[in-house]
């Protein structure tokens, strides 16, 4: 496949030169189901004839938030035959309330006027409830929607430079944005991304990520539409309770690749019982991504799995984001991820030098190189380009970068400038490898979803007993689950009941947001420190927190 | 096994994977919102060792969504029954 292409003529070449190739084997609740390509083309072809049906024009947003289901790929894709834009969005998880999680979603939706929503029964039932003046349409995901009938051809007129669909943002519904791409971004990224990794047609991927996050999306599916590649898709939610299903899953069907966030390796590790042994002998990299990638966390990795063949040299690091597809560097396959280990007294003034042994120092991995087709620049406040080993803004330009953000064009003023993307996040360069180091804004990074401590201190601030506008929430790191967890702190009203306070507060942010507070410190009233511009400082008061002086 | 005695093993791994005092009062009633740390990534933990403490496997599906730590006990009496009666 040439960049050239689009998405749709990748998966028709795919249907009619390889009909009987394995797409994906399915795994759900101990069964194994396997998909070609024909079947896949087939079956979202019988979504676009439904779409059109249903009077789905081209251009048209087309939401699936369906739960662990091949139609989620069928009815993805079937938009993209239709000549709809998809975009995969999360539905609510068991902790969540369904009419909570519908209401929260009323703003985006206005924004963007989804013509339909695709998800499964109760779902709909809820969010026609809630939203039932909004007016979408809503489509129940359904196997007689998509059965696997030889059909006519499902014409697609979309060219290279069309936006094909739409990867939202992970984090608070309300601050979802939209980011659109196009065929030629996505073709072209999946193609140097392989290129870069060795990754070919005839090898596997295994999965547990949600599709509505860039690495589960890119990396796992459209990388086996793309490429012809085959996935192995294993449920998220089993997979967090069985992490080591995801070993099982490399071991049986030959994986090469699989794509991680930091906090998903030690979770397998603590997961794994006893001396077990893994056969990952076809495993050519695991591809740490999407959260701050902690040498710590290679090594104990390393340790536990080096009988079951897991060498440093088969871990790899990916610095991604959904504005670039997905790939912006990659560390080189088959080598050991470097490390620097930085003075701990010139990090913190934006300079890199080597700790001498005993000193105070903070280990940081490296993200590795662009990928062809990407640039990046690490710059100053005042955008001008800074040396090697000297901290600042990362920029990301290139080819495959996204075409803004749907219907915010104030969200692209703020972020692009003469072709380059202002990412938020931190880092430098040393000898042409990338590496990150922290965020520019209070965005929290937990289990590889991105959640704004200034959301999460709005809903805190409105629970009764709490005092208005005087709320932290602050990340901290959880050595045990080698994860950040986030802690609430809390002002509270003299006669408030604490304990009842700190239930709500848990309870009203894992049902807004799906996130689970690790802690909620309940204080007196005057207790949070501010900064001298009088407003309240996140860091001093997590300094303070994780002292016990609050 | 009595309602009681696992309601207290299963404290006593609640200790241990939270790393909660010694003298922490858990009933049936006790949620993941009384208990620091108790989140998605520990649940798992918590039904791992809970597992090798009781010696048997929950049913994976009906693990994610137990609404306190009473319904966790009666999923292992359940599981504990059905096995010494033979139909799992």
């Amino acid at each position: 496949m040439n960049d050239e292409g689009t998405v749709a003529d990748c998966l028709r070449a795919h249907a009619l030169q390889r009909p009987d190739a394995t797409f994906c084997t399915f795994l759900a609740q101990g069964g194994a189901e396997r998909i070609t390509f024909g079947e896949l083309y087939r079956r979202a072809a019988a979504y676009a004839r439904v779409y059109r049906r249903l009077g789905i024009a081209r251009g048209d947003i087309v939401l699936v938030m369906l739960k662990h289901t091949p139609h989620l790929y069928y009815s993805f894709l079937g938009a993209i035959l239709a000549g709809a834009i998809p975009s995969f969005m999360p539905f609510p998880t068991p902790k969540q309330r369904p009419e909570l999680f519908w209401r929260e979603h009323r703003a985006l939706f206005a924004l963007i006027e989804p013509r339909l929503i695709v998800s499964y029964d109760e779902q709909i039932a809820a969010a026609r409830a809630e939203l039932g003046d909004m007016t979408i349409p809503m489509l129940a995901a359904d196997d007689a929607l998509a059965a696997d009938e030889e059909t006519s051809h499902v014409e697609h007129t979309g060219g290279p430079d069309d936006v094909v669909c739409l990867q939202h943002s992970s984090g608070t519904t309300g601050l979802k944005k939209g980011v659109m791409l196009t065929n030629r971004a996505i073709v072209g990224e999946i193609l140097a991304y392989a290129e870069r990794l060795g990754l070919h047609e005839r090898d596997t991927i295994a999965s547990w990520l949600p599709l509505y996050h860039d690495m589960g999306f890119v990396a796992c599916f459209m990388t086996s539409v793309v490429l012809g590649t085959r996935l192995i898709a294993l449920d998220p939610f089993e997979w967090v309770m069985r992490p080591t299903m995801l070993l099982d899953a490399i071991e049986r069907y030959g994986a090469a690749f699989a794509w991680l966030p930091n906090f998903a390796f030690s979770h397998i590790v603590n997961h794994a019982r006893g001396d077990r042994r893994w056969d990952l002998g076809t495993l050519r990299a695991l591809v740490n991504c999407s959260e701050p990638c902690k040498p710590r966390t290679f090594e104990r990795f390393v340790e536990r799995f080096a009988a079951s063949g897991i060498t440093a040299e088969r871990l790899g690091v990916c610095y991604a984001m959904a504005e670039n597809v997905f790939a912006v560097t990659q560390t080189a396959p088959g080598h050991p991820v470097r490390t620097i280990a930085a003075e701990a007294h010139a990090f913190a003034h934006g300079e890199i030098v080597d700790a001498h042994e005993g000193a105070s120092a903070i280990a940081l991995l490296s993200c590795g190189t662009p990928i062809a087709g990407v640039q990046v620049a690490v710059r100053d406040a005042a955008g001008e380009p800074l040396a090697d080993r000297r901290v600042g803004d990362i920029h990301v330009s290139g080819a495959y970068r996204f075409s803004g953000y749907y219907r915010r064009p104030e969200l692209d003023a703020e972020r692009i400038r003469d072709g380059w993307y202002r990412t938020g996040d931190r880092g430098f360069f040393d000898r042409g490898e990338l590496f990150v180091t922290g965020r520019t804004d209070d965005m929290l990074i937990v289990n590889g979803r991105n959640y704004y401590a200034h959301e999460i201190e709005a809903i805190v601030g409105e629970i009764p007993g709490v005092v208005p506008g005087r709320v932290v929430a602050i990340g901290i790191e959880d050595e045990r689950a080698d994860a950040t967890v986030v802690v609430a702190i809390a002002e509270c009203a003299p006669d408030a009941d604490r304990a009842a306070v700190a239930k709500d507060v848990r309870l009203r942010v894992l049902e807004v947001l799906g996130l689970a507070l690790h802690a909620v410190a309940t204080i007196d009233p005057g207790r949070l420190v501010k900064t001298t511009s009088g407003k309240i400082s996140r860091s001093k008061n997590k300094e303070l927190y994780l002292r016990g002086s609050l | 096994m009595t309602e009681a005695e696992t309601l207290e093993r299963v404290r006593a791994v609640m200790i241990e994977t939270f790393r909660l005092r010694d003298d922490v009062v858990v009933t049936r009633e006790t949620t993941s919102l009384d208990v620091d740390g108790w989140d998605s990534l520990s649940h798992a933990l918590l039904i791992m060792h809970v597992e090798e403490a009781f010696g048997t496997d929950l049913p994976l599906e009906r693990t994610y969504a137990l609404a306190n730590v009473g319904e966790l006990a009666d999923l292992i009496r359940e599981t504990l029954a059905e096995r010494e009666s033979g139909t799992r």
